[in-house]
Formats: C-alpha cells, structure tokens, sequence
C-alpha cells in the first residue's frame, strides 16, 4: 500500500547531501521506526522529480483514522502522513522550485494518535534517513541559460564566402537531444544537431551583401529538448552579449557602382554648343583616381576626373552631328582607380536610373527648313496690284537676322525680313504679267543668318506643303475680254414686249458685282447683275422707244466691278463678232399698237387708280402703259397730314384723317401711288378703332410713310412702319420693356408676332410663286416657332416716343417722327441686351444695341425667301386680282428679289412690273376666274372719280365709311384686315379652290348698305339739282356728282350707255346687263313735251337710274 | 420619348384609317362622304332651341374674370400677376357649389355674372381651351403629344376653336356643321351672324344670315309701293341677279348675297314687326348689347318662322389686351356683364329662356406673365354659359396653379388647358340633340378625351 504524502509547506528541504549519505544507515533500535529510506536511485534530480521515501515501522501499524506521522525534514518543515496501516509506508516527495540538495534530511518523525501508544507514547526524534542503496541523489532545480556568443576577430572585413565561426556558451552543460536553430539578422539561420556540453560552435557563411548587423542572432529556437543533467530545460533568451555588442567583426560585401545618372539642366531640346550638366551618384563613398568617361547616346561623351563623396558632376558640349531623342547614358568606362573603403573596384554595371529616367533632355543638332508655306491670303486668282500673304511656318522659334526670298512660279517673289518667331510672313505684291495657276514658292534664298532657337542652321529646302496643297491661288494678270455677242434668233423685225435671244461668249467668267451693261444700237440695253459663265444665253426685250436697223452691240458700260476670278476688269472693247456680223435684226417698236385702246385704259386705270375719267381714259390712250407708269412714279406725292391744316389733334374733327384721305385719293394726281399706298394700308394695317382716334396727325402721318414708300424699297418701307410710333402704339412696340423677372414681365410679342405673319413671311415657308413648301410628308413647314416670336420681342424693346421724358407717360406724345430708344444716363434702360436667335438661325449677339439690334432683326426678316412671294402676291390680290397664277407671283416675285439692276425689294419695279404683266394685260376670257370683288370704297371713289365730285369746302364729310361700307382707311377692325387674303367665301367660290378676300366683308347686310350708300351718293347728291339748300353751311362738305355730260348723252339710250360701259366697266358690259340697264333708261320717257326742269330732272333720272343700275351690276362689282 | 409633331400624327391618323396614305386624297374622300351622307344624316326636331355664341375676340383675359378672392391663393394670383392683378376689392366673391378649396370671385365688373350665377343660371369653366388630346406640361416641353397648329396665333386658334377639326383651314365651323345635321323647313337659315366673317357658323351644306345688330337692312329705292321708279328698279335688279346669265364664280357669289338679302329681309322684318313690345331696353352705346336684343327678337319669332334649331354668332371684341388692360377690361367686361344681362331679360320677357344657352368662347387665354402694360397671347382661359338650361352655380374643370413654369404652364406662363373646347362643344351639341357617335364625328378630336362632356346643362 503506498500512502499519499502531503506537503503541508511549501519549502520542505530534502537534503540529500551526497557526503552524507553515511549518516542515512544509522538506525535507533528503541526507535518504534525502524528506518526511513529514500527508494529513488543515486543522480540529479530537478524541478517535479518525485523521491519515494520508505518508513518501515518495528511492528505493524494498526490501522487507526487518528494515527498520522510527522516528518520534520533539517529545515523544520513538516510532512504529515495519515491513514497508517502496516509495517511500512511509502511517500513521495515532488521536487518543487528553489530546492536543493542539502534539505534532505529529516531531523525527527513524530508518531500521533494510537500508533503512539502503540509505540509506548515515545517521542522519537533524530531518526537518520537511510537510502535504499548508495545512491548519491542530488537536487538540482537551476535552469541552463546562454551567456554569450563570441566570434573571433579578422584582421580587416570579412569577406563574401568567408566563415566565421561562432561560439555559442552556456551557464552549465547541458545535453541537446535534437536541433538548436539560430536565426540571423539576414534572415539566415544555421543549426545545432545534438551534443553534450557547455558550449557549441556556429558556424556562419558571408555572403553577398552582409554586413555586421546581418550578423546578429535574432532569435533561437529548438527542436527537441535542450537540458541541463537535472533535466532543467535551456532558457533560449539571447544574451546581452551578442556578437555585434560589442563587435569589431567588420563584414563588407559590397564593390561600388553608381546608382544614377541625372542632370540638373531642365528637360527641353539642346542644340549645337549647348551644355547639358551630367551628375553621378554612387552607392558609397569611393578613391578615386583617373578618368571616368560616360558615353551618351547622342554620340557624345562627358568626362568625369573628381568623385567626391558619392557624387561627382559634369558636363556635356553639345557638338555637330549630337542627336538623340532622351538623352541616356549608352556606357561608362574607367582608366585608373576607382575602389571602396574595404578595396573592392568600381562595379562595371550600368545603373537603375539613367538620365532618361528623370529628363527629357533632346539633343538636336539638325539643320531645320520651311515646314510648309501656306496662304493667308484666300484662295482665288489675284491681279496685279494685289497683295498675296504667304505664311512660313517653322517647328519652332528661329530669328532671321536678313532677308529670305521666296521665288514663286509666276516669275514674283515674296521676301521675309529679319523676324523671330514660328511663323514669318512674306508679302507677295503681284506685278505686271505674272501669271501662274497655281501659286507655288520655287526657290528660297538666304542673304544672312537663319537659326533655329538650338541655334541650329536653316536649309533652304522647298517644304511638301507649299501654298497650292493648302489654298489655291492663281495669278492672273490678264484682262478678260468680250469674244462675240451674236443672235440665236432668226432674222426680223422684233417690236415691242418681242424678245431676241443673245448669246455672250466671254473669255472667261465674270463675277460682277454692279453691273456689264451691253448698249445697243436700237437705244435698248441689257443688264448683266450677276456673275457670269463664259457662254451666257441674255434676252434683250424690246421696250418702248427702242428702234434700229441693225440690232448691234454699240458699248460695253461697267458699272461697279465687272471682272475675271483675279479681279481684273473686263475689257470693254467691242468683240470682234457682233449681233450684226452674222444676224439681221430689225428693232421697232414705234407701231401704234403699242398704246392702248379707250376700253384698255379704262381697264387699265381702274386697276391703277381710285377710279377711271374720261380725261384719264383719253390721256392714256395717246402713251404707252410705261409712259403712263413713268409720269405717275415721277409725280409730287399728295401728302394727308398738310391738309390737315393743324398739327394739333385736339382740333381736328374727330377722323379728320380720313376726310383728308378722300381729298388725296379722289383729287391727287399722284393716283397710281395713293393706289399703292392704300393696298399697303391693307398690309401694314393700323386703325382707329384701337384707341388711336385721338391721333388723327398721327395717322395721317402713318399713312403718308405708305404714300412716300410707295415707289421706294420694301425695306425702307418696313423700318418706317415699325418705328412709326402710330404702328408702334397699335401693335405695342412702343414702351415694350425688357423683361422684369422679379414682377413677372415679359417683353410684349404682339408686334414681333404680325410683323412675321402679317407683314413680311408669313406662316409657311413658300415656294417663288407663293404656293407653300411641303416637307417629304407634304405637309406645310411653319416659318417660325414661339421662340422665334418671343426672340424679336426681345430685340423690339426699349422705344418710346422720340423726345419722350418719361417711357410710358411721356409729356408730349410724339406721333410725328420715328419712335426712339429711350436712354437714360447713357444706358438703355429698357432694352434687352440678351442674344437671341433669329430667322433661319442667325443669332443677334449679346449686347446688341437697340438700334443696331432693330435693323438686323428687320435685315433678317427682310431677307427671307417668304417676302417676294409673300408680299407680292398681296399685293396683286389688292389690285389686280385675287387668285393670281403661281407664274404671275413667280415673276413678280423674282423682280423684288433682283430687280434691273439686282438690288432687293424695289417696290417701284415690284409695281410695273404687277401692271405690266401679261397676265394683268390680256383681257381675260368670261369663264375665266380671273379678276376680284371690287372694295366698297373702290365703288364710292370711283363714283365721284368718274362724275368729278366734288364739295363746296373741300373737304368731304363721309367720314364713317366703315358704317355702311364696312371698311374706310385705316379702320381695320383688327390687325388682320378687312379680310385676309385666304378668305373663300362658302359656295361656289370654295367649291372651285379660289379664294375671295373681299367677300369677307360682304354679306346679306353689308351688300345692302353698300348698295344703298351708293344709291345715296348717286342719286341724292347731283350737283345743280341737290347743292340748293338755304342753309349752305349745312352742305359744304358734300360730294355733290356732277352729271351734266351724263345728262346730254341721256336723251338717247345707246349714247349714254356707250358712254357709262366705258367709264364704269371698261366698255365690258354684257348684253344681258346692257338690255336691263337700258330697260331701266327707258322706263323715264322723253315726250318732248317736258318743261326745260321736267326734262333736267328726267334726263338726270335717267343718268342717276342707269349708273346706280351698273354699279349694282355683277359685271361690274367684280373687276376683271 | 417619340418626338411626334401635330402633323405627323394626323398622318398616322389617317393612315390607320385607309390603306390609301395620300393625305390630300384622304381629306378629299372624307369631305365628299360628308356631303352625300349629309341628307342622310339630317335630323329633325319638334322642340326649339337656341345656342348663341358669344364670341371675346382677341383672346380674353380669362385670368382676370374668374380668379382666387382671397387666401394664399389670392397671394399665388398676386405675386404671378403683379401689375395685371386685381386689387381684393376689385373681385366679387363666389360662393360655388363645389368648392375649389379656397375663397374665388369673380371681376368686380361683372355683376350680372354673378347674379346668374347665384340664380343657377350660369356655370364658369375653369382653364378651358384648343386641345387636341390631353398634354401635360413635360409632354409639351418634349414636344411629344400633339397641340394646335400656330398655337397664340390669333386667326389660327380663332379658326381652331371655331372649328374644332383636325384641318381647320377651309373646314366648317362646329355650329354650322350642326345646323348641316339639322332638318330645316324654315326658308332663313338657322345660322344667324350678327357679326362679321367668322368661321363658326359656316356650314359645309349651309350658310348663315347675316344680321344687322340694329336689324335688319333693305334697299333704299326698292321698297316704296307709291313709286313706280321703285317698282321697276327692284323688277330690274332682281331680274338681273340671276346666276344663270354670269360665269365668273365671284359674279355667282355676289348675286347669291342679294338674293338672299331681299329674300330673308322681308320675311324676318314681319316677324319682327309681329312682336310684341318688351320692357327691357339696350344700355345706351352697347352695340354687343344691340345685337343680344337682335338675337333676343330672332328667337322670339321662331314661331312664325318655324325654326326649330337655330345658333348665333356675336362677337364682342377689344379683348386683344397687349396694353392698358387693367383699364380696357373694366370697359369690355361691363359692356359685356350688361348686354348678358339685358338678353337673359329679354329672353324671359319674351317666354323663351326656357329653350336658349349662350356660352362665351375666345382663341385663347391671355399669358399669367405681362409685359409691363398688358398681357400677350395665351392658351388655356375661363369662360362661362348661361342660360335656364345650364345647371348653375358651379364652377366645371379645376383652377390651374398660378405660377409661372408651374405644372399647368406650357411656357413662360400660357396654361396648358385641362378642359378641351371639344369637351365644351359636345356637351353642348348633346343638349343639342346629337348623341355620343354623332359627336365624335361632328368633334374628330373628342375621341381623345375620356369624358365627352362636362355635366353643366341639366
């Protein structure tokens, strides 16, 4: 049975002296214990080493739960041991920390409880601890360590593959079952196999770049175990004294060799003579004694004689024929010493960083030439006098210290003087007979020096680019001429409105901006306006006047400038092949046919005027349409405002301004142009049924801009419309601000808007003959967007009346002169600066002054295609007819985009040539939808045109025609006229595709008022027979007809119709109209018997019954 | 998005509709089909009714007639109208039937309105317009949903209300079109104009009479039985209107015009003249008023006249408000709140209110925005009806928001309209007497629309 012997201290001292293990055998005899014995065999023994201790008794043990034994070891510690049975015990001790050998041995046992009765109560003490045999047992608790590591000393470095050998020692011997491995600072590591012993040696290659502190052991470690002899593990901590602390082991591994190339000169291109600094780094310091060339790849080379430290500089000359793209250094060599602190050598290795690396340093010595010459001048042929700019272009920056000359291919030459730069210019000045097609430079000559900023020379080489490839320029100093001029008509007499057909050959094309005006022999001339090919087909039409023998070309008048490409005018010599070399025509148009009959001018005039007279009719008959058109375009504009006779509104009668309207277009001589002026009054529409009755100078002054523009150019015409302040009341341009974000105000768009629909374009984008565009769907495309609108309204702001001192309430309303902008403190304060876009997408710039803005927003609109046709055609419908062909607007359309001399919007061509066309001329045919409803105003002036009314005053008190007549002059009842011109009245006339702007004002009520105030004026109003009133006053300012020819031609029916079909209907009355118009002559019949008043007053019924039975007529209401 | 403008869709439209693609050819075919199911088509009634449409001209300012009295949408109004806005003492209030959720009034000169509206008599229409399917404000930025053709054109919208087709250039007008559905043994047409030219009551098949708003007119010269020289001038001249004697189609025309003048005058002068005298006088220089009272007498007559469907065009204009339109729209909307009031009276001293609707119509509406004196042209606008048919006392549609690039604006502050005029038209064609499939092809654009019509006529 063995007994657990518990330690009840934590230091029992079991000594165990080796020396005195003698003592162990001796025994007390009397002692109840016989023996105490260590069980466990001789040797060291450490930390947790057990010794088994045998206490044998003299007799046995009753087993007793009180009996228990206590050992006291030397040291007074106590072991008690209980639960005793038998003769003997077993205990173990564990060795703990801190014991050792010379506490183990016990100084008494002590025997307790029955056991000690059983042993005669007796105290034993001094039992000696005997061991079992002669084992010598030691108690060893101390742990091994490592003191020191230790190399022995070279003299100088350690050298790459050298060994040293280190010694490793220990506290103790110690026994190594395994691997001991040491790491090094390098990373390597050697290891210790199994020994036995108090040092080992470690055994340490140099390698490649060690150095000392790579030498230094860094940790240990261990596989297996490492124990001293009581199986006390080594303590692997290093020690202080590690190799390197102290350590005079010097290790070096390394030659020196250079880390880098670089240069402390900026990157760019180096020419010829230039110097580049060139530096070196090594990796340590090194003696150096000799020379150290560098080989760049430029070709050259940079010496280096001193290293200090581990840098050394130099520099690099750039010499003829160095070029590299980055400069680098190629190679490096080495005469004489360059060594390290331990001796080794310079290292013949090229380094990480090369030049390259962290410059870009060019090395350019090239000679440098033109690289390309090019033309500022644009392409074209020139002539002499001109001056054509050539530009040389170089790679970079050169100077010019003298002169270049470039000789060209036309035999000139252009010189560059001295300058500095890329670019050089050379002015070519063309001379008399240089000629070439294209213009080339065909030698450069050099008279000084040329270098480039490398400093490098220039090499006078043509460049692939020169001039040609880039821009065409042609020479051209010689003169085109007129080859011949010759007929592809035949052989004749050609008169009037006949035409010949001319061929021009040129010697080579013209651009003619002016014109080449080809007289001829028959006083006629033909007008070349725009540019012209070599072979030009012209039509000379014969005019009034025109008359020769022998249509020939008489002389070449220039006008403007008639030129070649090259600006050199046309020679104005005859050609050598005229008309007449080779054709015979005949020109005259002096025949008679040429004026019109009585019927034609009546037809004629009630076009052109406000209503045929016999004088008028009979007039015309002795002239020519032209003459007559000539005469009435040269005649003195009948003014409205001066027979006002006040500038003050205030008094005048209340529409005073159409009163004085009757007056010039019933008594003006101008009629062709009060004509004109009215129909434009229909498209620039103002009216007084706006609030602008007050204004009656005004107004009339607004429609007198229509008289004085009559004749003048639509653009003109336009701007004065626009400024007018009457217009810009009505349409409210006038006072239109700029925006005001901030109290949510917009510019007003109502003028922008009708100035486009109303005035000038239009809605949809027309054809030259004013039908309408369609796009590929067939469908319309509208001429402008909202934003277009609202982009005029923009530009239209800022005008107020002229002189205005406040902008919306001025003190004196100005509605004589033009509006003007109003400008405060310099500023004008109303006017929206912003860009805008336009038509067609021209933008108006930002910043655009009023002003300025205005007529380039009026060019625009004046320039787009819509207003020939546009306009033209109103026009037409006002006064000829209301369904023009598309031709007749076609051709009346391309005259106000050129007219003779090619200039746009001439109103007065625009107008002869509506006249004059052959669709307005011929008569048309009775099932022909030619013609138009007459005004009702046209009616009424007609009446007193024809039957020379006329009022006692002068002035005429029908002032309120709009009443019956539902229009008058400037009494539009909105901006859109009258009526508009695609108006078709429901029936027949809608059912045909026509369209009948007039009859938008006539219906079952207004066909009757117009007849009755017709009736009125006819027959109520005889002169000689209604102006008798008493009270004159009362009358003055009635139209009182005056019939006393009608009167005479009365008595018989067939004279007085004759003459009223003349005066009325252009001798155009049908017979249908003829037998009711007579049937109502007749129904007053003439007996003879009649007093002298009874037959007035028959014959004047007579006259009265028959004119109001016409002018009801459907012959006469619609004019053809 | 499919950028799709107007015409493109009206193509496709088309298209779908035949094989033919021809667009000029379609709207060729679809006119003759018109003419000859005319006859067909043509309806009769044996009750009378009257419809007067009561033209602003020049695009009114709708924003100033029916507007926020008070309240934070007073506030709205104010801060976008600026100088265009109404002073709080200058609105009348409103009390509607369905409330638009704040206090709403209307102009201070428009105190009939209000009366007839307080009577039930007369119903207002909130942001009202030329549509040819609903559009919402991001659909117009994107140009992705069809509008009008020239919208703020004033002739292009005029002839789009008038007409309401998807053509309007040469097309009847939507009150001339019914009159062409409507059976008539009366020798005077059943349009009646008491203005000049206007699309609206054109017919295809029929024309309207023109009325003096004084009366009617007759020949001086004619009409005297104790002349002869009378006689025998009115003998001459109507035996030399006579169409057969002349080719030119403006001669026809024109002879057209007088007969008609000398026929219809007579006979709608005795019907005139048959009537008996009424209380109510026209408001001294109110011609708009002069020709209600000229409409007032035409439906007064109809008995004798043995009409049975008859519509009316008067046009009051001015409403063209580019400048001074505070001041003007005091004048235009009193001239116009006392000639509505001196008809409604009339109609009633006559015994005829019971069968008569007149509703307001304008191109369109003004911008919210002014330029500085006035207001350009708009889109969407507010118009009333009235009439003892019309279920009053209510405001149809929803009061756009007032704000400027706001959900109800197309662009710098012309409201894009939520109700349609076709909405506006069709329910007054179906108090008319045309059911939903004559109505879609009297309004080719009111298929586009969910409701047919607004609820305003009992």
């Amino acid at each position: 049975m063995k007994y657990c012997l518990m330690l009840i201290l934590m230091s029992i001292l079991l000594a165990c002296g080796g020396g005195g293990g003698g003592n162990n055998n001796a025994t007390n005899k009397n002692s109840f214990v016989v023996s105490a014995t260590a069980l466990s065999k001789s040797g060291a023994y450490g930390v947790g080493s057990e010794i088994e201790i045998k206490i044998d008794f003299k007799e046995a043990i009753v087993e007793h739960e009180d009996n228990k034994i206590v050992v006291v070891f030397q040291n007074g510690i106590e072991l008690t041991i209980t639960n005793l049975s038998g003769l003997s015990i077993l205990a173990t001790y564990v060795i703990q920390e801190g014991d050792n050998t010379e506490g183990l041995k016990i100084v008494s046992i002590t025997l307790h409880g029955p056991i000690a009765e059983q042993a005669g109560k007796t105290i034993i003490t001094n039992i000696p601890l005997t061991i079992e045999d002669d084992s010598n047992i030691i108690i060893d608790t101390k742990h091994p360590t490592i003191t020191t590591f230790t190399a022995p000393l070279k003299n100088g470095f350690y050298q790459t593959d050298d060994t040293i050998s280190i010694t490793m020692k220990f506290s103790e011997t110690i026994t190594l079952t395994g691997t001991l491995i040491i790491e090094f600072s390098s990373g390597r590591s050697s290891i210790i196999n199994s020994f036995t012993g108090d040092s080992a040696e470690i055994k340490c290659k140099v390698e490649n770049g060690d150095d000392t502190a790579k030498l230094t052991i860094s940790s240990i470690s261990l596989t297996g175990t490492a124990t001293d002899r009581a199986k006390n593990n080594l303590i692997l901590d290093l020690p202080t004294n590690n190799i390197t602390s102290p350590s005079d082991i010097k290790i070096d591994t390394t030659p020196p060799f250079i880390t880098s190339f670089f240069s402390s000169s900026p990157s760019g291109n180096y020419g010829l003579g230039s110097t580049i600094n060139i530096s070196l780094l090594l990796n340590e310091s090194v003696t150096f004694n000799g020379v150290l060339t560098l080989t760049l790849n430029s070709g050259g080379s940079v010496v280096f004689t001193t290293i200090q430290g581990t840098s050394a500089s130099s520099t690099y000359t750039v010499l003829n024929g160095h070029n590299s793209s980055k400069l680098s250094v190629t190679s490096f060599s080495l005469e004489g010493t360059l060594i390290d602190a331990s001796g080794k050598p310079l290292k013949n290795s090229m380094p990480n960083v090369n030049l390259e690396d962290n410059h870009n340093i060019i090395i350019n010595t090239s000679n440098f030439a033109v690289q390309s010459i090019t033309s500022l001048t644009t392409a074209g042929s020139y002539t002499v006098g001109e001056t054509i700019q050539l530009q040389l272009n170089f790679e970079d920056d050169s100077t010019l210290e003298g002169t270049l000359t470039l000789e060209l291919t036309s035999g000139g030459s252009a010189i560059v003087n001295s300058f500095q730069g890329k670019q050089a210019i050379a002015n070519y000045l063309v001379g008399t007979n240089q000629n070439t097609d294209t213009l080339k430079v065909t030698e450069i000559n050099l008279n000084g020096t040329f270098k480039n900023s490398l400093n490098n020379e220039f090499v006078p080489t043509i460049p692939a680019i020169n001039i040609d490839n880039s821009t065409l320029i042609t020479i051209d100093t010689i003169a085109p001429t007129i080859v011949s001029l010759t007929s592809s008509s035949v052989n004749g007499i050609y008169r009037k409105n006949d035409e010949v057909s001319l061929i021009l050959t040129l010697s080579e094309p013209l651009v003619i901006d002016g014109q080449l005006k080809l007289n001829l022999s028959s006083g006629g001339l033909i007008a070349i306006t725009s540019d012209a090919t070599t072979a030009l087909n012209l039509i000379y039409k014969v005019k009034t006047n025109e008359n020769t023998n022998l249509l020939s070309l008489t002389s070449i008048v220039l006008t403007g400038t008639v030129t070649d490409q090259a600006g050199n005018s046309l020679a104005t010599d005859l050609p050598a092949i005229n008309i007449n070399t080779n054709s015979t025509i005949v020109i005259d148009s002096t025949s008679a046919y040429n004026k019109p009959t009585q019927n034609e001018s009546a037809r004629f005039l009630t076009q052109a005027t406000f209503g045929p007279n016999l004088d008028e009719i009979n007039s015309l008959t002795t002239k020519t349409y032209e003459q007559w058109l000539s005469e009435q375009m040269n005649k003195t504009p009948t003014y409205l405002r001066p027979f006002l006779g006040s500038t003050v509104d205030a008094d005048l009668i209340w529409s005073a301004h159409v009163e004085v309207w009757w007056k010039a277009t019933i008594f003006g001589e101008d009629q062709l142009r009060q004509r004109v002026a009215f129909a434009l009054s229909e498209i620039f529409v103002v009216s007084d049924q706006s609030g602008l009755g007050d204004y009656k100078n005004g107004l009339s002054n607004y429609y007198d801009v229509l008289v004085r523009n009559a004749f003048g150019n639509y653009r003109t015409l336009l701007e004065e419309v626009t400024l007018s302040p009457i217009m810009g009341l009505y349409l409210s341009m006038l006072a239109n601000q700029k925006p005001v974000p901030a109290k949510n105000i917009r510019p007003d768009e109502n003028f922008a808007r009708e100035v486009m629909q109303l005035f000038s374009i239009g809605l949809y984008e027309l054809n030259i003959d004013g039908t309408n565009k369609l796009d590929v769907e067939g469908n319309t495309i509208p001429t402008y967007s909202q934003t277009t609108i609202e982009s005029f309204a923009h530009i239209f702001t800022g005008w107020t009346y002229a002189g205005a001192d406040n902008f919306w309430w001025p003190s004196v309303r100005e509605t004589i002169l033009p509006m003007d902008v109003w400008i405060k403190n310099g500023i004008e304060e109303y006017h929206d600066f912003s860009t805008r876009t336009l038509l067609k997408n021209e933008v108006l710039p930002a910043n655009t002054k009023a002003k300025d803005g205005l007529k380039i927003a009026l060019d625009n609109i004046f320039n787009h295609p819509n207003v020939g046709p546009f306009f033209c055609k109103q026009l037409i419908q006002r006064l000829i007819t209301s369904n023009p062909s598309p031709e007749y607007v076609e051709r009346v359309a391309k005259v106000f985009n050129a007219n003779s001399l090619g200039v746009r919007g001439d109103l007065k061509e625009v107008i002869e040539a509506i006249y004059l066309d052959k669709e307005a001329r011929i008569l048309p045919a009775a099932n022909s939808n030619f013609g138009k409803l007459k005004e009702p105003i046209l009616k009424l002036s007609a009446l007193w045109r024809a039957f020379k009314g006329t009022s006692n005053s002068g002035k005429n008190e029908y002032r309120y025609p709009e009443g019956d007549l539902l229009q008058g002059p400037l009494k539009s009842p909105t901006v859109f006229n009258f009526f508009q011109p695609t108006y078709s009245h429901q029936g027949v006339i809608r059912e045909k595709g026509l369209v009948s702007p007039e009859f938008q004002i006539h219906d079952e009520s207004s066909i009757t008022t117009i007849s009755n105030r017709l009736y009125a004026f006819t027959k109520w109003r005889v002169r000689g027979h209604d102006d008798g009133n008493p009270d004159q006053n009362a009358i003055k300012d009635l139209m009182f007809i005056n019939l006393d020819k009608e009167k005479q031609l009365a008595a018989n029916t067939d004279d007085l119709i004759n003459h009223l079909n003349l005066l009325l209907l252009n001798g155009e009355m049908s017979a249908f109209t003829k037998g009711i118009v007579k049937e109502m002559i007749e129904f007053t019949t003439i007996k003879g018997n009649e007093t002298t008043d009874q037959l007035n007053n028959k014959l004047r019924n007579r006259a009265t019954d028959a004119i109001i039975m016409i002018m009801n007529s459907p012959d006469y209401n619609i004019q053809r | 998005m499919t950028n799709i403008n107007r015409r493109n869709f009206i193509k496709l439209g088309l298209s779908a509709l035949a094989a033919s693609g021809c667009l000029s050819l379609q709207r060729q075919l679809f006119a003759e089909v018109l003419t000859q199911k005319d006859a067909k088509k043509r309806k009769t009634f044996n009750d009378y009714k009257a419809l007067v449409c009561i033209y602003l001209a020049g695009g009114c300012d709708g924003f100033n007639l029916l507007l926020p009295a008070d309240g934070v949408a007073y506030d709205e109004y104010y801060k976008v109208r600026q100088g265009m806005a109404l002073a709080k003492d200058q609105i009348i209030s409103l009390n509607p039937a369905t409330s638009q959720g704040f206090d709403i009034g209307i102009h201070y000169k428009l105190p009939g309105v209000k009366s007839l509206f307080e009577s039930q008599k007369l119903a207002l229409f909130a942001n009202i317009g030329n549509l040819i399917q609903p559009i919402t404000r991001q659909e117009f930025l994107n140009n992705s949903v069809p509008v009008p053709d020239q919208l703020f054109s004033h002739n292009s919208q005029e002839d789009q209300w008038q007409i309401l087709s998807k053509e309007t250039r040469g097309n009847p007008g939507w009150g001339g079109r019914m009159i062409d559905l409507t059976d008539s043994s009366s020798s005077v047409p059943a349009g009646i104009n008491l203005s000049g030219y206007n699309p609206w009551i054109l017919g295809k098949t029929t024309s309207p009479y023109k009325l003096k708003s004084s009366g009617i007119v007759t020949y001086y010269g004619m009409d005297n039985v104790n002349s002869t020289t009378d006689m025998k001038r009115k003998e001459l001249f109507t035996k030399m209107m006579d169409k057969s004697q002349f080719e030119h189609p403006f001669q026809k025309s024109y002879i057209d015009l007088h007969n008609n003048s000398m026929a219809i005058a007579k006979k709608i002068g005795d019907a005139f003249n048959n009537l008996s005298p009424i209380t109510t006088t026209i408001p001294t220089g109110n011609s708009f008023a002069e020709s209600l009272m000229s409409v007032a007498k035409m439906i007064a007559a109809q008995p004798e006249l043995n009409m049975k469907r008859q519509v009316f065009f008067v046009r009051a204009g001015g409403y063209d408000t580019h400048d001074s339109q505070l001041t003007s729209m005091e004048t235009l909307f009193k001239t116009l709140d006392d000639g509505i009031t001196m008809f409604q009276n009339a109609l009633n001293e006559y015994g005829i209110a019971d069968r008569t609707i007149s509703f307001t119509a304008s191109e369109f509406g003004r911008t919210l925005t002014g330029n500085g004196d006035g207001t350009d042209h708009g889109w969407g606008s507010h118009l009333f009806a009235f009439g003892n048919p019309v279920k009053g006392g209510e405001i149809f549609g929803t009061m756009p928001i007032l704000e400027v690039n706001g959900q109800n604006d197309s662009r710098n502050g012309r409201l894009i309209p939520t109700l349609s005029a076709d909405q506006y038209a069709s329910s007054i064609a179906e108090w008319f007497g045309f059911n939903e499939s004559e109505r879609l092809s009297l309004f080719p654009n009111l298929v586009n629309f969910t409701n047919k019509t607004i609820p305003f006529i009992n």
